[in-house]
């Protein structure tokens, strides 16, 4: 508890960050909401113009709502990888746990032709179809990595054969792009793009519920993963019990990684980048009790900001939230690191 | 209109001038569309296709020559094709919509995913097994093509002929380019008709059934009420994070053009689709009187289920929304992006009625149909 206190200035800065991008992203955007207005509108208060009230309750807070979920959980997720494999390359997907949703959804919208048409869907029905075979095939690929864990005994071993899964997954993935058809392919490339702001209410809600669990089984892991900082030896002379550790790791750093590629599509950088950005601007700690806290606010942040600006605030093009989280993502890791070089 | 009948015929004196090579032969001016032109010299035709996709520059040469007579020395053509055309393979199904109007339908004997098709004499023909799967559009198969043993491929634009069309090319099966697709001006499709009556040695049942095709577009604009205030149209629908809608120079742009309408996005200088931000569309469309086209969607408990955010519209409140999406073949595919460039009359007629369902009280609808409940 005593360190938590000692980075209370940090969590208030953090904090007041993310509410800062926050007031930015509901206000910033291509249609030019004034700022009065949108506290206005967000405050419950009637407004002169309707429009920019459907653009923000129903639009753009969602959305928001979206992106913290998302990057902090991604960011969480990727900690606790690094962490578990000890490996600072590690990341949310390096289970295979995306490529096992990327699976699922090539599998329904290219491979259905294969299958003799069985699937037939509206646009709807297409929507939640798409969301349901990407958390199968996280769920599947999640499935064979546990029972490898019960058969394996060191972290390594499955950092291989998690990667192992993705480049069978992609192999997988590529053959069924070379027969799909353009209009398969086309929505196979437009679900990698990724999308935050196509989630209704319902969506979100279910969203929440399997985020807060994932989240909430991290928590639980927090004081392993303090031991297992010092090496699984070591940890297991702690009284760590390795296999229901691991467990629960996997566990939770599947419904992570599984629900939120399942709900908004891949989002790549920010898991990997969130837990180095935390550990660069707080050097002194590695006590998860700080850091996996702080994680989730770094990560809601980064995707926070990332989606402002694929907005581009006015202006009327969008760009793919994918294409920008690495973007920015990669050269903010470069700059902390050069500058603590110094 | 007039401006720009003008430029065309500016554009076509230029071309003329440039190509006087063949100074035997009279050039067939198309009146609307920009991407083909036809030199006849009472022998042989030469074809020239141009502008097959956006800001092409390339230019294509075909000679176009009646069986068994002798090859014109000297100049060389991308493609040799002897005429008329007895067996195609072609690979848009707009293809089949032209040799329809046309009365060759016979003369279709491959197709590449054939469940594309709609046409009910083109699916008969398929269920006989006369008109054969080559494959996919990207890439024909080639055993099945050569087997077919062909005269003519005819594929859309591209900028270069690829690998595997040369291969045909190489094997003596010369490959032509149907650009319709990226004519803007609705008559200017139709007039690939045109392209079709020259291959199938057609070429005046082809200008009479342009002409009759022209005559009724301009009759049905003429038969436009009088208004203050043109309506305001809104398009597209929303996909992932954006909305997608036909640009300010697009062929359904002209056609809310030439029906008379408030297209929201007129100015923009587009002439293939958009990407906008959800945002932008909903503070410009919100109030828009009709709306076109939404994509794929089909009623409105879809649209109303699939984004929160097209409930706010006021054409889903007044139910003035219409889709293409809804006219489909036997086996799924949509008759507007089938025989929608062959009969523009018609496109256009399904737009007014959806206007003015006062003016036309007997008409039945073709392309545009109302969304579902």
């Amino acid at each position: 508890m005593i360190e938590i206190r000692s980075y209370t200035g940090f969590f208030t800065f953090l904090i007041g960050m993310l509410f800062l991008c926050l007031i930015f992203n509901l206000s910033l955007g291509s249609v030019d909401i004034p700022l009065w207005e949108a506290i206005k509108i967000t405050l419950g208060y009637p407004t002169t113009k309707p429009t920019f009230e459907y653009i923000l309750l129903d639009y753009r807070i969602p959305k928001a709502i979206t992106a913290i979920l998302a990057g902090g959980s991604l960011g969480v997720c990727g900690l606790m990888m690094q962490t578990y494999f000890r490996n600072p390359l590690a990341g949310p997907y390096v289970l295979g746990i995306s490529s096992g949703a990327s699976l699922g959804v090539a599998l329904l919208l290219m491979g259905s032709s294969w299958l003799g048409g069985w699937f037939v869907f509206g646009e709807v029905g297409l929507r939640w179809a798409v969301m349901i075979a990407a958390s199968l095939g996280s769920v599947l690929v999640f499935s064979l990595i546990l029972i490898a864990a019960v058969r394996l005994n060191n972290s390594t071993s499955l950092l291989i054969l998690g990667l192992m899964f993705g480049s069978f997954t992609a192999a997988i993935v590529n053959i069924l792009m070379f027969y799909g058809s353009k209009e398969a392919l086309q929505k196979y490339v437009f679900w990698s793009f990724g999308s935050l702001g196509n989630m209704n209410t319902s969506e979100l809600k279910i969203l929440s519920v399997v985020l807060f669990i994932g989240l909430g089984m991290a928590v639980v892991a927090i004081k392993n993963l303090n031991s297992l900082l010092l090496g699984e030896t070591y940890a297991q002379s702690l009284g760590v019990s390795l296999k229901k550790n691991r467990y629960l790791i996997v566990i939770s750093g599947s419904l992570l990684a599984g629900a939120t590629t399942a709900f908004v599509g891949p989002i790549g950088f920010i898991g990997l980048a969130a837990p180095h950005l935390i550990r660069l601007l707080i050097p002194s700690t590695r006590d998860h009790k700080v850091i996996l806290p702080a994680v989730f606010l770094g990560g809601a942040l980064l995707l926070l900001i990332c989606d402002s600006i694929a907005q581009i605030p006015g202006s009327a093009s969008v760009l793919p939230i994918n294409g920008i989280t690495s973007l920015i993502g990669a050269p903010l890791i470069i700059l902390l690191i050069l500058r603590q070089r110094k | 209109m007039k401006k720009i009948q003008t430029i065309i015929l500016l554009s076509w004196l230029i071309i003329g001038c440039t190509s006087s090579r063949s100074k035997d032969t009279t050039p067939t001016s198309a009146q609307y569309a920009q991407g083909f032109s036809i030199e006849s010299n009472g022998i042989y035709d030469i074809l020239l296709l141009k502008n097959l996709v956006p800001n092409s520059q390339t230019e294509f040469r075909y000679l176009l020559i009646a069986d068994g007579i002798e090859l014109p020395k000297g100049e060389p053509y991308d493609g040799i094709i002897r005429t008329p055309v007895k067996r195609i393979v072609a690979c848009s199904t707009t293809h089949i919509a032209f040799l329809e109007e046309l009365g060759a339908i016979e003369t279709l004997v491959g197709f590449p995913e054939t469940d594309y098709i709609s046409s009910s004499d083109a699916r008969k023909r398929i269920a006989e097994g006369k008109i054969i799967d080559v494959g996919k559009s990207q890439q024909l198969n080639v055993e099945r093509v050569l087997e077919l043993n062909p005269d003519l491929i005819l594929s859309f634009g591209v900028e270069t002929i690829d690998g595997s069309l040369k291969r045909f090319n190489k094997m003596g099966i010369p490959s032509a380019f149907i650009g319709e697709w990226n004519e803007q001006n609705p008559l200017g499709r139709a007039e690939w008709i045109k392209v079709f009556g020259a291959l199938l040695g057609k070429k005046k049942e082809a200008d009479e059934r342009f002409k009759s095709i022209e005559e009724k577009y301009i009759e049905i604009q003429n038969s436009i009420p009088n208004i203050k205030t043109k309506p305001t149209v809104l398009a597209g629908a929303i996909y992932q994070d954006a909305w997608y809608l036909p640009g300010g120079n697009s062929y359904l742009a002209q056609l809310f053009k030439d029906a008379n309408t408030n297209y929201l996005w007129k100015d923009d200088t587009q002439t293939g689709s958009l990407a906008l931000s959800i945002e932008t569309v909903l503070e410009k469309g919100q109030q828009a009187d009709y709306w076109f086209a939404p994509g794929q969607h089909t009623s409105y408990s879809i649209l109303e289920e699939e984004h929160v955010l097209y409930s706010k519209f006021d054409a889903i409140q007044t139910k003035r929304i219409f889709t293409y999406a809804r006219s489909k073949g036997s086996t799924g595919g949509l008759l507007f992006f089938e025989s929608g460039a062959t009969r523009p009359d018609l496109v256009l007629k399904d737009i007014i009625h959806h206007l003015y369902p006062e003016l036309h009280t007997a008409y039945s609808l073709t392309y545009f149909l109302p969304l579902d409940d």
